[in-house]
C-alpha cells in the first residue's frame, strides 16, 4: 500500500453533515432509537439516510426515555412500527417500557424471525399469549424479560413448550399472586422426582402451611426449560419443592433469583444444592441491586424527576428494607416482616454499589442469617 | 514487577514510527503506541511505514492530541498483571473526562474523522459518545443550531417529513 494514497476528501471543520456514516452509525448508535427518530434522524438528507441504515436496528431499545413518558402508547406503538421497517427483518433484540399492544407484537412476529431478546418492563397491556406467539416465531430467543406481570403458570407452561431453547428468563411481579391449582402437574413433577426425598419435611419447614399448588410455575419451568441459564422470579409462590424441581431440571443455571419468594426456607438440602450456582439471591432488597444479569429496569426509570417522586422513593425504600417500625398491610403481620428483614437491619439499604455476579458475599449474608 | 512491565514495552514497540502530519509536523512515536490505530497497524503489518507514515487529512493541532491519547493509552494496553494498574486507569480515566469535556466544535469534528480514518476504537467511541450526549434530547431544529447544519430538505420533503414523524414535532 502507498502511503502517499491515503487521502480523504478534507471538509470543512464545521461542516457535521461531512461526518463519515461510519462515525455517524457510532454517534446513532449510542443516542439509541427514541433519539433518533425524534430528532437527529430528521436533520438533514445525509442524517436521514444514515437512520435508516437496517444494521443500526438490530437492537431495539425504547425503555428508559423521558419521551416514554410524555407521549401516548399508540404514539410509542407508531414509533416502534417504523423502526422495526427500518430494521428489515434483521431485529435481533426488542426492549420496551410503559407501552406495547398485542398489534405491536403482532406486527413484529410477521416481519422478524431473528429475534434473541425480547424485554418488556411494565408493559401492562400486553397479554401473556401475544408474548407467547411471538417467542413462539422466535426460534433464535434466549433472553425473555417481562416485568410487573403477574405470573401465571399457564404462561411458562406455553412459554417452555414453544421456547425449551431459552437461556434467559426473568418474570417478575411485585406482589403475590396465587396460582390455580394444577395438581395433575404438580404430582407428575414431584414423581419424576422422588430421589430427592424430604418433600415432606421441607413443606413443614416453612413459616406457614402452604399449599401445595404454589409450585405451578416452579414446576412448568423445570417441565420444560432446561436450557435456562439465569432464572429470575420474584415474588414466587413457589417452596424448597419448586426450587429443587428448578434446579434438578436445569443443569445448566448459573443463576437463580427468587428475590421475596418467602415460602422458600432455606435448609442444609437447599443450601448444598445451590452451592453450585454462581449466584442465588433471596433477599428481598436485591431487586434493587446493582447484580448486572439480574438488574431490574424499574417502571419509572428514564422519567424526569418530579417533586412527588420523593413520596415513591420513601415508600420503594421502605419496601426494600422493611423496618419494623414500618406500617403493616392488612394481613402481613410482624413475624412476616421479621422474617425478610436483613440481619443489620438499621433502616438503610445494604451498599451493593460494588457487588457483582460473581460476589458470593450477598447469598453468605443471607445464609449466614437464616442459618442462626 | 513496574520495571519487568515497562521492559516489556520497550521490548515489545521498540521500533519507532514516525507520524506526519497534513502541515508536515512529525511526531515519533512506539510500534506500540501507534499500533492502536488499527490503520497504522496495518501498515506495520504490510510493512510500509519506513519513511513515516503521511496523514495527509490530519492537522498538527489535532495529531497532537492523537498523539498524546495513545501515548496515555499505550501502558493500559500493555501492563497486564502490574500492580499500579489500578492507579493508572483511574489517571486514564481522569484524562479521558478532561480531554472529551474540553472538546467543542471544531475541534471535536476534525477529531473523529481524524479517529476515524485512523481506526482508533476507543477514541472514536469517546469522541462519539461526545456528540451523543450533546444530541441528546434535542429537536432537529435544535441539533442544526448546534452542530450548524443547513436544513436541506424541500419544503415538499420537510412537509412529508413532518407528517410520517409527527411525534417529533407536536410538542
Amino acid at each position: 500500500m502507498e502511503v502517499d494514497s491515503i487521502r480523504l476528501p478534507a471538509p470543512d471543520e464545521r461542516d457535521w453533515l461531512e461526518l463519515p456514516v461510519d462515525a455517524l452509525s457510532v454517534i446513532f448508535a449510542k443516542i439509541g432509537a427514541i433519539e433518533i427518530l425524534m430528532g437527529a434522524g430528521l436533520v438533514c438528507h445525509s442524517w436521514l439516510e444514515a437512520a435508516k441504515v437496517p444494521d443500526l436496528w438490530r437492537s431495539l431499545d425504547m425503555t428508559r426515555h423521558k419521551v416514554i413518558f410524555k407521549k401516548t402508547i399508540g404514539v410509542m406503538c407508531k414509533m416502534a412500527r417504523v423502526a422495526v421497517d427500518r430494521s428489515a427483518g434483521k431485529l435481533e433484540s426488542f426492549w420496551a417500557q410503559n407501552f406495547v399492544t398485542s398489534d405491536l407484537l403482532k406486527y413484529i412476529g410477521e416481519r422478524t424471525t431473528s429475534l434473541k431478546s425480547i424485554r418488556l418492563i411494565a408493559c401492562t397491556r400486553v397479554p401473556w399469549k401475544e408474548l407467547v406467539n411471538l417467542a413462539a416465531k422466535s426460534p433464535l430467543l434466549e433472553d425473555l424479560e417481562h416485568y410487573y406481570r403477574s405470573p401465571e403458570e399457564e404462561f411458562f407452561k406455553h412459554l417452555g413448550r414453544k421456547c425449551p431453547q431459552l437461556r434467559c428468563l426473568r418474570v417478575n411481579n411485585d406482589g403475590f399472586v396465587y396460582d390455580d391449582a394444577k395438581y395433575d402437574l404438580m404430582d407428575q413433577v414431584i414423581g419424576d422426582h422422588d430421589e430427592d426425598d424430604d418433600e415432606e419435611d421441607e413443606l413443614e419447614y416453612g413459616p406457614w402451611d402452604w399449599p401445595s399448588n404454589n409450585n405451578g410455575v416452579a414446576f412448568a419451568i423445570a417441565e420444560s426449560m432446561h436450557e435456562l441459564r439465569i432464572l429470575q422470579i420474584t415474588n414466587n409462590t413457589l417452596t424448597n419443592a419448586g426450587v429443587l424441581a428448578i434446579l434438578d431440571s436445569c443443569p445448566h443455571l448459573e443463576i437463580l433469583d427468587i428475590a421475596g419468594c418467602n415460602n422458600v426456607s432455606p435448609n442444609d438440602q437447599l443450601r448444598a444444592r445451590w452451592a453450585s450456582l454462581r449466584h442465588f439471591n433471596l433477599s428481598e432488597g436485591c431487586r434493587w441491586s446493582n447484580f448486572k444479569e439480574l438488574r431490574v429496569i424499574d417502571e419509572d426509570e428514564g422519567q424526569e424527576f418530579r417533586p412527588e417522586d420523593e413520596l415513591s422513593d420513601g415508600l420503594s425504600k421502605e419496601f426494600c428494607c422493611p423496618s419494623k417500625d414500618a406500617e403493616m398491610e392488612d394481613g402481613w403481620d410482624d413475624v412476616y416482616w421479621d422474617d425478610i428483614s436483613l440481619p443489620s437491619d438499621d433502616g438503610r439499604d445494604p451498599d451493593l454499589s460494588n457487588v457483582d455476579c460473581d460476589d458470593v458475599t450477598q447469598y453468605t449474608y443471607l445464609h449466614d442469617y437464616y442459618s442462626l | 514487577m513496574a520495571a519487568a512491565a515497562a521492559e516489556a514495552t520497550i521490548d515489545g514497540g521498540g521500533k519507532m514510527i514516525i507520524l506526519i502530519s497534513a502541515d508536515g509536523k512529525r511526531f515519533e512515536v512506539t510500534e506500540a503506541v501507534a499500533s492502536q490505530s488499527q490503520l497504522i497497524s496495518n501498515m506495520i503489518e504490510d510493512d510500509c511505514t519506513e519513511n513515516g507514515v503521511r496523514l495527509p487529512n490530519v492537522d498538527g493541532d489535532i495529531l497532537t492530541m492523537v498523539v498524546d491519547y495513545c501515548n496515555m493509552h499505550a501502558g493500559d494496553a500493555a501492563a497486564d498483571g502490574d500492580t499500579t494498574k489500578a492507579s493508572s486507569t483511574e489517571e486514564l480515566k481522569k484524562f479521558d473526562a478532561e480531554l472529551v469535556q474540553a472538546l467543542e466544535n471544531p475541534v471535536l469534528f476534525k477529531l473523529i474523522l481524524a479517529a476515524n480514518f485512523l481506526n482508533i476504537k476507543s477514541l472514536l467511541d469517546m469522541t462519539c459518545q461526545r456528540v451523543a450526549d450533546m444530541m441528546s434530547g434535542k429537536t432537529p431544529e435544535q441539533m442544526r443550531e448546534t452542530f450548524s447544519i443547513e436544513n436541506d430538505f424541500t419544503p415538499e420533503e420537510e412537509a412529508a417529513i413532518r407528517q410520517e414523524n409527527a411525534w417529533a414535532f407536536d410538542d
